[in-house]
């Protein structure tokens, strides 16, 4: 299905990618340790085919799995925030820090989390207009200590992660919004946490029972609007 | 097996892990158990990782002992799940029962889970 692809090492994590486009698989060749497997992790897609009967374009986008996770007409800002996301591979999470699968929006310099699966499909031209800039990333590095998103820079980049205070963190809910109790924090967040294993769980689970004392967690529906609607309100 | 690490501490439950300074304490087949509302749990490859927010304390349940911990339900007795379970993994529930009673009373005595009904 996919003209171009291949398999990439980051650090220690074997990602199949694929695209329409054979210049971002050829970027990628520095990390290729073979072909990719018939399960693609991530899917760039900048040159999508529209079906004759359908009047609305196909938006160029980024698949993992079978999810949209981003999507945007602009191919070097989609491109980009690929790379970012394979950057977010090189950086685990150390001690005081927790990876969360959650995504970063900001504005004026401040970050709010949002569980990523309730941003796929989000319209970032909404967002634009509002001045809130997502990243649609895999997962997002937190230093407790400092209450900071460390936002990762594009893969195989020299420079630092770039620390954005966090102002709120949002877990996805099943129910009406409301503060929940810590311990139920830490259990909704522990399905959160990224490359949680066996040998890291126990600094990964301090990270995270200190954030919820540093800055407790708050409730997201899983309407798009209202959540757009909550960030414009609390940034 | 146990390992102090940080402010925290981890727990293999695969063998009889049990906190040392507390009095054991016997789980019994008949036995309903809830898991403590303090504990929660996630699923990490084949192991459960359990994690007490208050003691800050992690488990990590091998694969077995992590089925059972999430079959706890506050309403079966631990014998009625072990029948179900001895009947998915095919074997003798007796066997199961023997092997498992010791990892739940260990739970029981590192406050994991609590009895609501004892018959």
């Amino acid at each position: 299905m996919w003209p171009h692809h291949l398999k990439v090492l980051i650090a220690n994590t074997v990602i199949s990618i694929a695209s329409d486009d054979p210049a971002p698989i050829e970027r990628l060749e520095p990390w290729r340790i073979g072909e990719a497997d018939e399960l693609i992790d991530y899917a760039l897609r900048l040159s999508p085919e529209d079906p004759e009967e359908s009047k609305q374009r196909t938006i160029p986008n980024i698949r993992r799995g079978s999810d949209n996770i981003a999507q945007s007409f602009d191919l070097e800002r989609l491109e980009g925030w690929l790379w970012r996301l394979l950057g977010g591979f090189e950086r685990p999470a150390s001690a005081g820090q927790v990876r969360l699968r959650s995504v970063a929006a900001m504005r004026d310099g401040t970050a709010i989390l949002v569980p990523a699966s309730l941003t796929y499909g989000v319209s970032h031209r909404r967002l634009d207009r509002l001045g809130i800039e997502l990243l649609p990333v895999r997962s997002t590095l937190v230093d407790v200590a400092s209450t900071s998103a460390l936002l990762d820079p594009s893969l195989g980049s020299p420079e630092d992660p770039v620390s954005v205070p966090i102002v709120g963190w949002w877990l996805p809910s099943y129910s009406e919004d409301g503060v929940i109790d810590r311990t139920t924090q830490v259990a909704d967040a522990m399905q959160m946490v990224d490359d949680l294993r066996p040998d890291n769980a126990q600094h990964t689970l301090d990270a995270v029972a200190d954030l919820t004392f540093a800055l407790p967690a708050e409730l997201v529906s899983f309407d798009q609007n209202e959540l757009v609607n909550r960030l414009h309100s609390s940034l | 097996m146990s390992e102090a690490n940080g402010g925290g501490r981890v727990v293999w439950v695969d063998s009889l892990p049990a906190d040392d300074d507390a009095p054991w304490q016997d789980v019994h087949a008949e036995d309903v158990l809830r898991v403590v509302t303090d504990a929660s749990s996630v699923l990490v490859d084949e192991d459960t990782v359990v994690f007490e927010v208050s003691s800050r304390t992690t488990h990590i349940l091998d694969p077995l002992a992590g089925l059972i911990w999430r079959c706890i339900n506050g309403r079966d007795s631990l014998e009625a799940i072990l029948a179900d379970v001895a009947d998915a993994i095919n074997v003798a529930p007796a066997k199961l029962i023997s092997d498992v009673l010791p990892v739940a009373s260990s739970w029981l005595t590192d406050g994991l889970v609590e009895v609501v009904k004892s018959e």
